[in-house]
């Protein structure tokens, strides 16, 4: 776990991991805007 | 008023009206672009002239101008001599002063410049010259800098040459809008922000229930949060509601300066993540800034449709905000396309086309190359959102090569009202046998089918879960396995499709629970032993634990 809150949660003898990551696509958004409002390439 | 004409002087009146509002901040500057210099006379000399009411309101009579122009001044004085604010106009111009020198040094010696600007404002504007020494020290000083600088350097300063206007990361408003919901995040950032992902979140928060008694919940810094329950009727007053809080309702926003909002930005999907589009706008000026572009997915005419009442929310201006502006770009070439075949596009070329950059699973995918090290082309995951809407994404080296989101939020996972994937035959099926109209089908599959429509108890999963565990209720265990079993399927498929996966990523409200997947395993085991995936429910449990949304998460964002 990270911070407790997201993290792999899978067995650990299993070669495919399983993620539980809180989403927060608003933090992208921003960030586009921000690029896109200062010429930054992405 | 700061007014400007000519390119050069354009830039000499933005730079001071930004060094103007970094050291005065209770200044009020209003910056007039002149562009047709016809509409400086009056309406009775020239055709071009404004009107006197249009003029004054531009130029109120009583407040200094200072207009910084390109040619001589005098020719400002004739053509607004009638005016009434004449009197208090002061204009900047060429006055035959130059000689072979940088090109800000000929703004210098006509007294044009910048500093100069800042100079005359404070001497100006009364009263100013008490409070303003500081500033018109500074101002001096720069102008002494500037010309030791150039004879040293033979160039301009730094600062002149790469003009930056706007100070410190940029406030960006993120506006999310459910079917009967508004989330809203206001984030600080800038481009050393984003590298070293220092993001700030200044303030969240979100209204549900738009449409009858809506609950709001309001989170800032230093800001005890607040939980209020109000009746908002759509989402322009919901919005208004929201802009009202961050203008002046919240007591810190003026000192945290949470009012000073200089970008925003709307992701609309309908009523779940299937489609999404967002797009923004800004205040900042930059000479280097762009149209903002329109990103991720088309949108079909019945999400244009449903979110007609948001672009109108968001024309609503904040009641005393300044410094806000919100455009909603339209697009017209997708109204242009013939429905039927813009189906059939849709269908057949855009989904793959998709790239991860549809809201949740874009973030997460991100999110999972950060905490695990990996580049965007080692990339390989299937990322699963389960909350009001669901949906899966195949993700391989930073594209989505294939999703369950469909041309509308109806199609792939089971979800709370919503069928997900259906047999198409089935309406023609109905249509005979029931007498089901289009509009009636459309409703049944999106508002009564799925957990509800399976369970006939509720679309919550909590309530499914307890009451499958407290009552042993039959229907609710079928809603529940049916939910988990086609999660299973999807990620069977994907597995096939990309061949393995590094990792599946969950997400949403019921993703960063473990319990449905615990019940289904009871039934139906989601053992996919042949992948070799399993998850431990005790730390996914506690994921879940400490993801609840009473935490109030530290203002770090990410």
């Amino acid at each position: 776990m990270v911070d407790g809150r997201e993290g792999d949660v899978a067995a650990p003898d299993r070669s495919v991991r399983v993620w539980v990551i809180p989403t927060n696509e608003e933090l992208l958004i921003a960030r586009d805007t921000v690029r896109d409002a200062l010429g930054i390439e992405h | 008023v700061l007014a400007c004409a000519g390119d050069v002087p354009t830039i000499e009146t933005l730079a001071a009206a930004d060094l103007l509002r970094q050291w005065l901040p209770e200044l009020r500057v209003r910056v007039v672009n002149v562009v047709d210099l016809m509409t400086l006379q009056p309406a009775s000399e020239h055709p071009h002239g404004l009107e006197d009411a249009a003029y004054d309101a531009l130029f109120p009579p009583r407040v200094p101008t200072i207009f910084a122009f390109h040619g001589y001044p005098w020719l400002i004085h004739r053509l607004t001599y009638r005016r009434a604010h004449h009197p208090m106009l002061h204009v900047r111009g060429y006055k035959e002063e130059g000689t072979t020198t940088t090109p800000f040094d000929m703004v210098v010696r006509n007294d044009l410049d910048r500093f100069h600007l800042v100079l005359d404002v404070i001497a100006r504007v009364p009263g100013l010259a008490d409070q303003a020494g500081p500033l018109a020290a500074e101002m001096r000083g720069r102008r002494k800098r500037h010309a030791q600088y150039i004879v040293q350097h033979g160039e301009d300063m730094p600062e002149v040459r790469e003009l930056a206007l706007g100070h410190g990361p940029m406030k960006v408003l993120v506006l999310n809008c459910g079917s009967s919901s508004l989330k809203f995040q206001v984030i600080a950032t800038d481009a050393d922000a984003i590298e070293q992902d220092k993001d700030e979140r200044l303030a969240r928060g979100v209204i549900e229930r738009i449409g009858s008694e809506a609950i709001l919940t309001f989170e800032a810094r230093a800001v005890r949060p607040r939980k209020l329950a109000e009746p908002w009727r759509d989402h322009r007053a919901a919005l208004d509601r929201v802009l009202r809080w961050l203008v002046e309702g919240n007591a810190t926003s003026r000192s945290s300066g949470l009012s000073e909002i200089e970008a925003s930005a709307i992701a609309s999907c309908t009523a779940g993540e299937a489609l999404k589009k967002s797009c923004a706008s800004t205040t900042r000026s930059s000479p280097r800034s762009r149209r903002t572009s329109t990103r991720a997915a088309p949108q079909p005419r019945r999400t244009c449709a449903a979110s007609r009442p948001r672009a109108a929310a968001f024309r609503a201006r904040p009641p005393a905000g300044r410094g806000v502006r919100h455009r909603v770009p339209r697009d017209d070439a997708r109204d242009r396309v013939p429905l039927r075949r813009a189906v059939l596009v849709l269908r057949a070329a855009s989904r793959p086309a998709l790239t991860a950059s549809t809201g949740p699973h874009r973030y997460v995918a991100y999110r999972w190359r950060r905490l695990t090290g990996r580049s965007k082309e080692e990339t390989k995951l299937i990322t699963i959102h389960l909350g009001n809407g669901c949906s899966a994404c195949a993700i391989v080296g930073g594209r989505s090569i294939d999703t369950s989101m469909g041309m509308t939020p109806l199609e792939g996972l089971v979800m709370g009202t919503r069928a997900g994937d259906i047999d198409p035959g089935l309406f023609q099926y109905l249509a005979h046998k029931e007498g089901l109209s289009p509009d009636e089908f459309d409703a049944m599959l999106n508002k009564q089918a799925g957990l509800l429509g399976v369970s006939g108890l509720t679309h919550d999963m909590r309530d499914l879960l307890s009451e499958a565990a407290e009552h042993g209720d039959r229907r609710a265990h079928l809603a529940i396995d049916l939910f988990v079993g086609r999660v299973r399927k999807y990620i069977g498929a994907y597995l096939a499709e990309m061949n393995g996966a590094e990792g599946i990523v969950f997400m949403g409200g019921i993703g960063e629970n473990s319990a449905p997947f615990a019940r289904g395993s009871a039934r139906t085991s989601t053992r996919s032993e042949s992948c070799s995936t399993r998850a431990q429910e005790r730390r996914w449990s506690t994921a879940a634990k400490a993801t609840s949304p009473r935490r109030i998460e530290a203002c770090a964002c990410g």
